[in-house]
């Protein structure tokens, strides 16, 4: 009796050795950085494509889109509604990182949104986001080979449940980003808007702008799936 | 520009109904609806649908907005109009689709909501003056209106007809404002939904102004809650039996008091809130085999259906299986899942009241009048939104300016009697004491033949005194605190109670009239309170 209890403490130990072998070795395979600690986030990612510095190629559910995710990013899902989608024509996720400085909490942010909105009313979609978030009526265009780029920045800041917001640069570093890019042969659009929280959360204007385009020029739109 | 809408609420429930077959074409209803309501013909107008712009097709949203203009008469109006799940559908679908079970279908038709509004505003941007909105949606249609209307901020009335709850999450994800002010509040991306419920009822002040909400009492809709469920909106009209049973709330545990000592009742808790979201999601299943009741006219066809199965019970076997299979679930939850057998026993008590959701019923109602307002606040302490009858409120105000009147002239009697009138009874007493020392001091030896009872008994001995003066301490010592303590205590609890009536009407005032600034009626109610409270 004693001999086969010790049998089966040394196959319970066994097999827990194992698993948790097989665990580690699985795990060892993804990249050492924040988003492929977190299980949901590591589902959208390529862990073979690590596209440029701080980046990883990023794979909507939807199968609509790729674009470049940050490595130190995680999606969102703590709550239903975190993450939504409604099956290949809708999705909105959120990603955040927080880190500490100086005894402050930063906290940096992107929310994106994909839809199909007609064409035809990009004008009317695309001005009335700029208006909403940071009251401009022409943001910022450019254009890379399949695709058409809205983008702006500004500072804002809260004074009660009053938003505010500074467009000069040289008064405050911006701290929110708002991004419309559409797909130049369909109706594929992506809303994206960055903003970070905290003191100095934003240290060079430059290298954040830099950061925010390389983000919104590699969004790459999937072929001929939108007109259905 | 016109302070009255040109639509009155009848109006505007008749065409949310109308909403139902599209409005698109359909100008001469909504002109004899108006007609048969005022007698006369409507302002121009005209029609803007989702289906025609092509929005909605995927995610299944079906809006409408009306722009009356009449440059001459001032008028500049639109309406926009959402309906809820297609009528086709039945309750389970209803329910499943407004609380938004299928988050990222519903997170789609408040995007087409938006880009609707986006259309429609660039088409009447062209007309001169100043635009007034206005919004009516029932069921999903009024979670949708109401988010919209949080989400824009610029309309002037929202009318949410049996409708479902905001989600304060997914508005969270939606209202990219809001979302800013909750990150900068608290430094979180995961804040809980009841701390959003907090922060939205502080950010979405000037708005909830705007909204308010119609229900039929007794539909399932409203009692329905969840974890950052909210009814954004000061304003609730009851409509119908007001003597009809509040539905069950599928999102709550039954005995939840009972839970809180009792471990059975705590186990069984815990698993309920693990089911809910299945048993919400249930009520889809319930569609695939009860097709015949539909959603407006559930009362009719559900006799009818009831009949059928009793002629052709070979045609509803899958129908009878599921019943089968459903009662065995209730069979085994009655031995292991107190509350859920609760839920279920009482619900199925109840499911004749599913029909009031429809927007029929807010029709019908609203038209026989058949309604009484209340007020919602949010209590702060309980962290849950309050209904309060407004003419109880506006009883229980005057009755605090009459209390705080005839406690005050207490207060003064009592003090009063405290500065003056104890003290005037002490001095009474002393004068009384004093003349009796003064009549004791004349005649000092009756004095002593009454205070020394020896001294006869001395006198048989032959041994007889004289007394030749008797003199008294006159001195008096101050009154004792324990006079006066019960006196100021009572003072003190009656000031307590006047302090808090005066601080009820300070900010039932402040706070009330604030809210209520959007409801011109109401807002000029409590302006003549006001007035008459200050004559009291």
């Amino acid at each position: 009796m004693k001999k086969r209890t010790k049998t089966i403490i040394a196959v319970i130990a066994g097999a827990a050795i194992l698993i948790g072998g097989i665990w580690m070795i699985n795990e060892s395979r993804y990249p050492n950085v924040p988003a492929f600690d977190d299980h949901f986030t590591r589902e959208f990612l390529n862990k073979d494509k690590k596209v440029d510095d701080g980046f990883y190629e990023f794979k909507s559910k939807t199968g609509q889109y790729t674009m470049w995710f940050p490595e130190e990013y995680q999606v969102l899902h703590k709550y239903r509604e975190d993450y939504t989608r409604n099956g290949e024509s809708y999705e909105n996720w959120s990603a955040s990182y927080t880190k500490l400085y100086k005894n402050n909490k930063l906290m940096y942010s992107i929310n994106a949104k994909f839809s199909e909105n007609d064409t035809e009313s990009e004008s009317i979609y695309m001005e009335s986001l700029f208006k909403e978030q940071l009251d401009v009526k022409k943001p910022e265009k450019l254009e890379t080979s399949n695709t058409r780029i809205y983008y702006d920045y500004a500072y804002t800041y809260f004074r009660g449940t009053n938003q505010h917001i500074v467009h000069d640069s040289k008064k405050h570093t911006p701290n929110i980003y708002v991004a419309y890019v559409a797909d130049k042969e369909s109706d594929k659009v992506i809303e994206l808007i960055y903003d970070s929280v905290g003191e100095n959360a934003e240290s060079n204007q430059m290298d954040r702008k830099t950061w925010f385009l390389t983000m919104l020029k590699s969004i790459n739109f999937s072929e001929g799936k939108s007109h259905e | 520009m016109n302070e009255k809408p040109i639509l009155s609420n009848n109006i505007r429930n008749k065409i949310t109904q109308l909403e139902y077959s599209g409005l698109s074409g359909k100008e001469k209803e909504i002109k004899k609806i108006y007609k048969e309501a005022t007698g006369e013909n409507p302002p121009n107008f005209k029609i803007y649908t989702s289906e025609e712009m092509g929005i909605g097709i995927k995610s299944g949203f079906d809006g409408a907005a009306i722009h009356f203009y009449d440059k001459k008469y001032n008028v500049n109006e639109v309406y926009y109009v959402f309906r809820g799940t297609e009528p086709s559908k039945d309750f389970g679908d209803v329910i499943y689709d407004a609380l938004g079970i299928g988050a990222g279908k519903n997170n789609e038709q408040i995007n087409d909501a938006e880009k609707m509004y986006e259309q429609v505003e660039t088409k009447i941007k062209g007309s001169n003056g100043k635009v007034t909105r206005y919004g009516d949606g029932h069921s999903l249609g009024g979670h949708l209106i109401v988010t919209l209307g949080l989400i824009k901020k610029n309309f002037k009335d929202i009318r949410a007809l049996n409708d479902a709850p905001v989600n304060l999450k997914q508005l969270e994800r939606l209202d990219p404002k809001f979302a800013l002010y909750v990150s900068r509040r608290e430094h979180d991306k995961n804040v809980s939904p009841g701390k959003l419920v907090n922060l939205a009822n502080t950010y979405y002040k000037k708005q909830k102004a705007t909204i308010s909400h119609t229900w039929v009492k007794g539909e399932p809709m409203h009692a329905q809650s969840f974890p950052g469920s909210w009814y954004a909106g000061n304003k609730v009209t009851m409509l119908g039996d007001l003597d009809t049973e509040e539905m069950i709330n599928i999102g709550k545990y039954p005995f939840q008091k009972e839970a809180k000592w009792n471990p059975v009742y705590m186990i069984d808790q815990f698993r309920y809130n693990l089911g809910v979201k299945t048993t919400l999601g249930g009520l889809g299943f319930v569609n695939d085999h009860v097709k015949q009741q539909t959603l407006l006219n559930l009362s009719e066809t559900r006799d009818q259906y009831l009949e059928s199965v009793k002629r052709y019970p070979f045609l509803h076997f899958g129908e009878i299986k599921a019943g089968i299979g459903v009662g065995a679930v209730v069979m085994v939850n009655a031995f292991t899942s107190p509350g859920a057998t609760f839920q279920l026993i009482k619900g199925i008590s109840q499911s004749k009241q599913a029909k009031l959701h429809g927007i029929n019923y807010v029709v019908k109602y609203t038209e026989a009048n058949a309604m009484k307002t209340y007020y919602q606040v949010f209590d702060s302490g309980s962290q849950e939104e309050i209904l309060l009858e407004y003419e109880q409120m506006k009883k229980f105000v005057y009755y605090c300016a009459n209390a705080i009147k005839d406690k005050v002239a207490n207060l003064n009697a009592l003090k009063q009697y405290l500065h003056s009138e104890i003290n005037e009874v002490f001095e009474a007493k002393k004068k009384k004491v004093k003349m009796k020392i003064s009549r004791e001091e004349a005649s000092p030896q009756s004095f002593m033949e009454k205070a020394d009872k020896d001294s006869a008994t001395l006198a048989w001995f032959g041994q007889k005194r004289v007394a030749e003066k008797v003199t008294f301490d006159k001195t008096f010592d101050p009154l004792d605190d324990s006079v006066f303590t019960p006196v100021e205590e009572i003072i003190s609890s009656i000031q307590e109670e006047v302090t808090y009536y005066q601080k009820f009407l300070e900010a039932f005032f402040q706070n009330f009239g604030k809210m209520m600034e959007a409801d011109e009626s109401v807002a000029s109610d409590i302006k003549s309170m006001k007035e008459v409270i200050g004559r009291i």
